[in-house]
């Protein structure tokens, strides 16, 4: 009960309440009263540390917060470069993928040489023997026949006929003079008809065919 | 640094944490005189820190013991983290009480006097008082028995 009272006059004296006479006599009581004094003492202690407490958990959650968002910084830098390094790798690959599967073998491709002197240099894509030998000798050459006779600014429009059209064939022109093939190139049966424009061809007699046929037909050029 | 001390329970992130508070309360409080770089401050902060978990865990020689320094109040921090721990042992309405009588929660004209507690409360001043002497005489138990003060 003692207790109860002296921190009642503790907690008055805090709040500015004591005046005059009571005022002077719990100065007094702290000098006088060790054991008073030491509980004011310690109301006071309590007090500041409870504040200061409260002020260091405070100051401790900020660090905190900053630290967590200066690691997320750092995190974001590397990630971002990370992710630019995963682009790069991610064009990288798809550029190999493109260079090794993709791209267009040329090799394989139809290559069309109006003015071949020499066969090697035409490229050509022929289908395998077995599949003309169902057809060369069904092949009909209708145009030009009979030694036609063109003069230099004529177009040339050579044309066929055959029973199927799935089939890669050459087309080839071979003076009749020299034997020798002055002119090649892919076609599809099923084009049925090849063009030749004025000037490629130079006067002189002329043979064309078809790859395999066996068959030839002559024109002039004059 | 922290990983030298081989200690596992000692995290290098914690550490830092707990000494640049300290240090910043130090700078705040005026305790940093600036005799060194703030940097070498809170090294010694860090490694004092580290020192006294190891202590814990493998007590220190006499020799070594000296060699940690208190010019960073580290009894003070000490006094501090009780009172943390202290609180959170304490029920709401007695940590609310003293919170409203030390002047941490803002109540109408933020006085810390009794009838305005209790207004803020919506209690009698009388019992707001005796809430306040009953949670207080508790903190002071807990204190006592926690033999780190007076």
């Amino acid at each position: 009960m003692k207790n109860d009272k002296d921190n009642q006059l503790i907690e008055d004296y805090i709040d500015g309440i004591p005046e005059g006479k009571e005022l002077e006599a719990f100065q007094k009581r702290l000098e006088t009263d060790k054991a008073f004094a030491r509980e004011y003492e310690l109301r006071k202690n309590l007090a500041r540390l409870w504040k200061d407490a409260y002020t260091f958990q405070e100051t401790k959650d900020e660090v905190g917060h900053i630290m967590q968002q200066e690691k997320q910084s750092v995190f974001n830098r590397y990630r971002k470069a990370w992710y630019y390094v995963a682009v790069a790798a991610s064009i990288a690959l798809l550029i190999g993928i493109y260079w090794l599967f993709v791209r267009p073998d040329n090799s394989k491709h139809l290559h069309r040489n109006e003015m071949a002197e020499v066969a090697d240099s035409v490229i050509f894509h022929r289908d395998k023997p077995e599949k003309l030998a169902k057809v060369r000798y069904n092949i009909q050459l209708i145009s030009p026949v009979n030694d036609q006779q063109y003069t230099g600014k004529d177009t040339l429009v050579f044309r066929w006929t055959a029973p199927v059209d799935t089939v890669n064939i050459s087309f080839g022109i071979m003076d009749s003079k020299t034997r020798r093939i002055v002119f090649r190139s892919g076609v599809s049966l099923s084009d049925a008809v090849f063009t030749l424009y004025p000037g490629m061809l130079p006067p002189g007699k002329y043979a064309w065919y078809l790859q395999d046929t066996m068959k030839m037909n002559h024109f002039t050029i004059k | 640094m922290v990983k030298g001390f081989k200690i596992i329970s000692l995290v290098p992130d914690d550490i830092f944490q707990e000494g640049l508070t300290r240090a910043i309360i130090n700078v705040r409080n005026k305790r940093f005189k600036g005799d060194s770089s703030f940097s070498t401050y809170l090294y010694g902060i860090c490694r004092n820190l580290c020192l006294k978990e190891y202590n814990r865990q493998k007590p220190l020689t006499n020799k070594e013991m000296k060699d940690i320094g208190d010019e960073t109040g580290d009894d003070y921090f000490e006094e501090l983290q009780m009172i943390i721990t202290l609180k959170e042992r304490l029920d709401e309405q007695c940590r609310k009480i003293i919170d409203l009588r030390f002047g941490l929660l803002p109540n109408e004209k933020n006085s810390t006097r009794f009838d305005a507690i209790a207004r803020f409360l919506g209690i009698h001043a009388d019992n707001a008082r005796q809430r306040f002497r009953r949670c207080f005489a508790k903190l002071k138990t807990m204190v006592s028995q926690q033999k780190a003060f007076i």
